[in-house]
């Protein structure tokens, strides 16, 4: 009779589709209302963009975070996503030499791979200016800029080299809003990072015309003396989604009342089979 | 007892069609990979992949551009009529809306009509936010929505060849069809 009510129980089990599905909820933190102030404001835009409520992990997704994910979600292993979806560096460094933690932030990982693993989660990447509003914050200040000595922390660590080791989450204290590591660890993915607009001249890339964008008008910077935006805003403009680089990981968001993952309404009909 | 065997292969390969994922016939850099849905002007869903099997140009658009868009469109309309009938015959056009919220399939329909659009060749989609944001990483397009309707973006064309791979990107007419007729 025992044996027999397990093997109901396995084929019961079995049969679920899928799995048992996602993770438990991340470590996300509320965070108030407010307005940042955008480096590079367009012509139509205020210069100080206000930024709904909203939710952010209290850290980076880790090494621990994203090797469930793929343990969960097959087609993320390394070796099966489309170059499409990621370059050869995709997890590159789970193959190599290198001790890793489980605490260390994930990284090696391209702008699509962050946003399935968020979608994994029911959560999503923080916009440029969510992430850039919760990035302005200091210990003790939501303007970090107050502080004279923030700049230069930011600065300090943006010199440091690529090959340095990578430290883990937490390791230092955390902003005024509750959450860890915007500096000092690693750049991190937004979900338009393709939205910042730089023209050629300034990077000395012939290549990228003015001419080549309506709107644009004259972009002029708020606060040229913010030269961590600087770095920030000119290293989005450089990456490509499929970037899967060293120093480069990513953390969740989610609207402060999530309906469904992505909005706008649409009206649906069937297709008709072709 | 002999139907337990049967019912526990039914119940595999129940599992193994939800837990593996279709081997795709794309290759690796093929925009086909993406499996967003997306609605046409008639309110029809696609799927990218539905225009495999022959060149597609790709442009990003929105309706109430009024500045490079109508160029870019002049620009393909210019490129259709330097095609050769067999050409025409297996080369589409999408122009996929960047500003989802105000071009529902109603309002590409009625711009369409308005640029006398050729809609047996080309479509108008009308995707979700977050889709159209995938999307244009994916083609390594950048846009911003900089307020009153107004979006920021680049202008350039795509070109994917029959499976999905990107075959041309840029405003050259010239080199749109080079790439078009290459191998």
């Amino acid at each position: 009779m025992g044996m027999r009510l397990s093997f109901w129980a396995a084929l019961v089990v079995g049969c679920a589709p899928g799995g048992f599905a996602n993770a438990a909820p991340g470590p996300l933190i509320d965070i108030p209302a407010g307005t940042y102030r955008p480096l590079l404001p367009g012509k139509n835009e205020p210069k100080k963009t206000p930024v709904a409520a909203f939710r952010l992990d209290r850290q980076p997704v880790t090494e621990a975070d994203f090797k469930r994910f793929v343990q969960a979600v097959n087609k993320w292993r390394p070796g099966t996503v489309p170059a499409l979806f990621a370059d050869a560096n995709y997890l590159s460094h789970w193959a190599g030499p290198e001790r890793l933690k489980p605490s260390q932030p994930i990284v090696h990982v391209s702008y699509f791979a962050a946003d399935a693993y968020c979608a994994w989660r029911d959560a999503r990447l923080p916009t440029t200016a969510e992430w850039e509003y919760v990035g302005a914050a200091s210990a003790t200040s939501r303007e970090g800029r107050d502080d004279p000595k923030y700049n230069a922390r930011i600065l300090e660590w943006y010199g440091r080299p690529a090959t340095a080791e990578r430290g883990t989450v937490r390791s230092q204290a955390p902003n005024v809003f509750g959450v860890y590591d915007m500096h000092g660890l690693i750049w991190e993915w937004t979900s338009d990072f393709n939205s910042v607009l730089v023209t050629g001249e300034s990077r000395g890339d012939s290549s990228l015309e003015r001419g080549l964008f309506c709107g644009a008008g004259a972009l002029g910077a708020a606060d040229p003396s913010d030269y961590a935006a600087f770095m920030r805003t000119a290293f989005r403009s450089s990456l490509d989604g499929r970037y899967a680089g060293v120093g480069l990981g990513f953390r969740c968001a989610q609207d402060a009342h999530p309906s469904s993952r992505s909005n706008a309404p649409r009206s649906k009909g069937k297709e008709p089979s072709k | 007892m002999k139907w337990l065997i049967p019912l526990a292969l039914l119940c595999n390969a129940f599992i193994a069609q939800a837990a593996e994922p279709d081997p795709a016939p794309w290759p690796g850099p093929s925009l086909y990979h993406l499996d967003q849905t997306w609605i046409d002007q008639n309110t029809l869903e696609h799927r990218l992949s539905d225009w495999a099997g022959g060149p597609v140009v790709i442009a990003l658009i929105f309706t109430r551009c009024t500045y490079s868009c109508p160029i870019t469109i002049t620009y393909l309309q210019r490129l259709d009529a330097q095609l050769t009938a067999e050409e025409k015959a297996r080369t589409r056009v999408l122009l996929i809306s960047l500003d989802p919220t105000h071009d529902t399939p109603a309002v590409l329909a009625a711009f369409a009509e308005k640029r006398g659009l050729d809609l047996k060749r080309w479509t108008l989609l009308q995707g979700k936010e977050a889709d159209v944001r995938a999307l244009s990483v994916a083609l390594s397009m950048r846009y911003k929505a900089t307020g009153k309707g107004e979006f920021s973006h680049g202008s350039g064309i795509t070109l994917l060849g029959p499976k999905g791979q990107v075959r041309y990107q840029g405003q050259d007419q010239a080199e749109t069809l080079t790439a078009l007729r290459g191998k």
